[in-house]
C-alpha cells in the first residue's frame, strides 16, 4: 500500500472520498475497501500542520498511475 | 463433571490438565466493564497492540529468512493495519463510549471490517477477510489467550483440546508434551488420527463442541479406548480411572515382554510383523516394539513441513536417517501420497469438487514428473544403504504402474550419468487400494515385485464412504462382506503367484481382524508400532487351522454386523483383554 505508507509519513489526517464513501487514507483496510480502480475519481482532503505537503505528495502518487490497490 | 462421547481413535487412558488450542473462536470473558475499569482496559489494549506488533516483526523476519522476502510480505498488511491509521484509536473509542471490554471492542471493530470485506465484489479483496480475522485472533490472543498456540513450552504433560488440527500442527505434537488429544472434528482414519496413533497418544475425536466447553487448566480424563472425555471429574470417577490407568500400564508392560519372542503361530507358521511410520525418529519405537522392518514409510511429512517442495537432499537425509537406525531390516518407502484429505486441497487455488477421486497420489506424481523424479532419485540413492524397497500408491491400472516404472527408469539413468551408485534390482511394489487394482490383481502381480493392501482407501472406495465424514463414518467398516471377499481374492492371487503380499491399513493393527487375515492366507502385517505387541500375542495364541476355520465362517455371513460380532467373539476367546 504505497498510498497508505506515504499518507502515514505526514502528521495531517488524510481523508479520501470516492462517491458517497469517505475513508481514512492512513488506514490500509479502509483504503482497500474503497476499492479504487484505475480511472475512478477520488477526492483527497487533509487536515493538519503539513496538510498541503500531504495533498501534493499523494496527488502526485495517484497521478503517476501507481496502479496498486 | 461432564462426560462427552466421541469416536475412540487411539486407545489408552490419560488424566491431565487441558491445554486448549485456538479454535478461532476466543471466548470473550466479559462484554462490558464498569466505568472505573475503562483506563485499565485501554492499557490492556495498548499492550496487546504492542505485543502483536512485536510478534509480527519477528514473524516477518523469520519468514523472510526461511522463505524469502516475497512470502514474508504477506505480513506487511497485518503490520500496516496495526501500526498505521487509527484502528487502535477506533477500538479505544468503543471502550470509552460503550464501556466495552478491550477484547469485546477488538472483536466488534474487526468483525465489522471482516463483514465489509466479505461483501466486496472482487474475489481477491473478499479473501482479505481472512487476514483481518488473523489480526483479530492475534490481538485477542494477546489480550485473553495465554499463548495457546505455542505448545512447545508446556510446563507439564497435558491433554490437547482443539477444534481440528492441520497436518503440520499434528506433526508438531511430537515436540510438545502432549499426552492426549481431544478434538471437535476428525474421525477414525483422518490424517491426525493416524499420526496420534502412530505416536501412541490416546485420542478421542468427533466430539463436536469439546473445544468450546473446556478451558486451559481444566482437569480432564481422556479414555481413548472407549471414546470418552470427562471434564472436571468428581473424586470417585477420578479414583476409578487412576486404577484403570495403572491396570493398562501393567498390561502394556506385559506386552513389552513379548518383544523378543517370535511372531509364530502355535503350529509353527512364521508371520512377519512390520511397522508403519511417518517420521524418521519413529524407528526407535518401532524397534522397541519388536517390528521386523518398516512395511510403510510415509513420505508426506517432507512436503507438509514447509511451503516449498523438498529438495533431493532433504529426501535423501530423511531416508538415510531411517536406514542408519534400522540395520539390514527391510524398509518400504512409499512415494508421495498427497491429495484429497491431506494438504493439497486447503492450499489449492481451485479446490477439486471430489478430491478423493481427483488428482492425488500417484496421479499427481505422474502429472508432475519433475518433483516426482526428485523423490525417486533420492530413494534410489538410499538403496545402497540397506534393504530399501519402493512402493507406488493408488495404482488403478497397468498403465499407471508402467508409467511410474518408466519414471523410475529415467531417474536411474540420471544417476547413472552422474556416476551415483544405486541398486538397479531394488524391489518395486504397489499398494492395492482401489477396487480396480483388486479386481485386476492377477495382471498387476505379473509386473510387480510385491504388493501391500491399503485397506483404508480400499474400503472407502469399495463402500463409497468418505472415512473423514462423521455423518457417514459409521458405514465405513472392514467387516463388510464385500471387503472380506475382496481381501480374500487379492491374498489368494498373490500367494498363487508367489508375490509377497502385506497389508498396511488400519485393519492390520486391529486385533479383531487378525484371525480372519491369517485365515485367508496373509503372512505379513504392517501397522502402527504400538499395535505390534497385541497382534503378536494373538498370532502366538492360535493355529493356522483354527484361523482358516474362523475365516471361512466369517465369509459366510451376509452383513457386517454378523461378521464383526463373530470376529469379536472369536478374538475374545483367545485374547480377552485385546478388545
Amino acid at each position: 500500500m504505497r498510498f497508505v505508507d506515504l499518507a502515514n509519513q505526514f502528521k495531517a489526517q488524510v481523508r479520501v472520498k470516492k462517491g458517497e464513501c469517505v475513508v481514512d487514507g492512513k488506514n490500509p483496510m479502509e483504503m482497500m475497501l474503497l476499492e479504487a480502480s484505475q480511472g475512478s475519481t477520488m477526492e483527497l482532503a487533509a487536515d493538519g500542520p503539513d496538510a498541503a505537503g500531504a495533498i501534493e505528495a499523494l496527488a502526485a502518487l495517484v497521478a503517476s498511475g501507481f496502479g496498486e490497490m | 463433571m461432564e462426560i462427552k462421547k466421541g469416536i475412540a481413535v487411539s486407545p489408552g487412558v490419560v488424566i491431565a490438565n487441558a491445554v486448549v488450542l485456538d479454535s478461532g473462536e476466543y471466548r470473550i470473558p466479559y462484554r462490558n466493564v464498569p466505568a472505573e475499569q475503562v483506563e485499565a482496559e485501554l492499557e490492556k489494549l495498548r499492550k496487546a497492540f504492542e505485543d502483536s506488533i512485536t510478534e509480527l516483526n519477528s514473524l516477518r523476519d523469520a519468514t523472510a529468512e526461511q522463505l524469502g522476502r516475497d512470502i514474508a510480505s504477506i505480513f506487511d498488511f497485518h503490520y500496516g493495519v496495526l501500526t498505521q491509521g487509527r484502528l487502535r484509536e477506533q477500538i479505544a473509542q468503543l471502550i470509552r463510549n460503550q464501556n466495552y471490554s478491550a477484547a469485546f471492542a477488538v472483536r466488534e471493530a474487526l468483525r465489522g471490517y471482516q463483514r465489509r470485506f466479505l461483501k466486496m465484489p472482487d474475489q481477491l479483496l473478499r479473501e482479505r477477510y481472512k487476514d483481518v480475522r488473523d489480526i483479530e485472533r492475534r490481538l485477542l490472543r494477546n489480550l485473553i489467550g495465554q499463548e495457546h498456540e505455542d505448545l512447545s513450552n508446556l510446563p507439564e504433560p497435558s491433554i490437547l483440546v482443539a477444534h481440528d488440527l492441520t497436518p503440520s500442527q499434528s506433526a508438531n505434537l511430537v515436540k510438545a508434551k502432549i499426552i492426549g488429544v481431544a478434538m471437535d472434528a476428525g474421525g477414525l482414519t483422518s490424517h491426525t488420527a493416524i499420526v496420534v496413533r502412530s505416536m501412541g497418544i490416546p485420542a478421542v475425536m468427533g466430539l463436536q463442541n469439546i473445544s468450546a466447553g473446556v478451558s486451559t487448566g481444566d482437569t480432564i480424563i481422556l479414555d481413548g479406548t472407549k471414546g470418552l472425555v470427562i471434564v472436571g471429574p468428581d473424586p470417585e470417577m477420578l479414583a476409578e480411572y487412576r486404577a484403570e490407568e495403572r491396570r493398562l500400564a501393567a498390561v502394556s508392560s506385559g506386552l513389552i515382554e513379548l518383544r523378543d519372542k517370535p511372531a509364530v503361530t502355535e503350529d509353527g507358521v512364521q508371520i512377519s510383523l512390520l511397522a508403519n511410520i511417518e517420521f524418521p525418529y519413529e524407528v526407535q519405537t518401532t524397534l522397541e516394539k519388536g517390528a521386523e522392518g518398516i512395511g510403510l514409510y510415509r513420505t508426506e511429512f517432507l512436503y507438509l513441513r514447509s511451503e516449498k517442495e523438498p529438495t533431493e537432499e532433504e529426501h535423501y537425509d530423511a531416508y538415510t536417517l531411517v536406514m542408519r537406525n534400522i540395520g539390514q531390516r527391510p524398509v518400504i518407502i512409499r512415494t508421495l501420497d498427497l491429495g484429497a484429505d491431506k494438504y493439497t486441497q486447503s492450499q489449492a487455488r481451485d479446490p477439486e469438487r471430489n478430491p478423493f477421486l481427483g488428482l492425488r497420489s500417484i496421479r499427481y506424481c505422474l502429472q508432475n514428473l519433475q518433483p516426482f523424479k526428485v523423490q525417486l532419485r533420492a530413494i534410489l540413492r538410499t538403496s545402497v544403504e540397506g534393504d530399501v524397497r519402493i512402493m507406488f500408491p493408488l495404482i488403478s491400472g497397468l498403465m499407471e504402474l508402467r508409467q511410474a516404472k518408466m519414471a523410475l527408469g529415467d531417474a536411474m539413468e540420471d544417476l547413472e550419468e552422474l556416476g551415483i551408485p544405486f541398486r538397479r534390482d531394488m524391489p518395486v511394489g504397489i499398494m492395492v487400494e482401489t477396487p480396480a487394482a483388486a479386481i485386476q490383481i492377477r495382471e498387476l502381480l505379473r509386473e510387480t515385485d510385491f504388493i501391500s493392501i491399503g485397506t483404508n482407501d480400499l474400503i472407502q472406495y469399495t463402500l463409497a464412504v468418505d472415512r473423514g465424514n462423521e455423518r457417514v463414518a459409521p458405514l465405513y467398516t472392514a467387516s463388510h462382506p464385500a471387503v472380506l471377499r475382496m481381501l480374500r481374492d487379492i491374498i489368494r492371487e498373490a500367494n498363487r503367484a508367489n508375490v509377497p503380499c502385506s497389508l498396511c491399513g488400519e485393519m492390520a493393527g486391529e486385533p479383531m481382524y487378525t484371525l480372519f487375515l491369517l485365515g485367508i492366507g496373509l503372512r505379513s502385517f504392517s501397522m502402527a508400532p504400538n499395535d505390534i505387541p497385541e497382534i503378536k500375542k494373538i498370532i502366538r495364541s492360535t493355529t493356522i487351522a483354527r484361523a482358516v476355520r474362523i475365516a471361512r465362517r466369517a465369509l459366510s455371513f451376509d452383513t457386517d454386523r454378523q461378521v464383526s460380532n463373530y470376529l469379536r467373539d472369536e478374538t475374545r476367546r483367545i485374547a480377552p483383554e485385546a478388545l
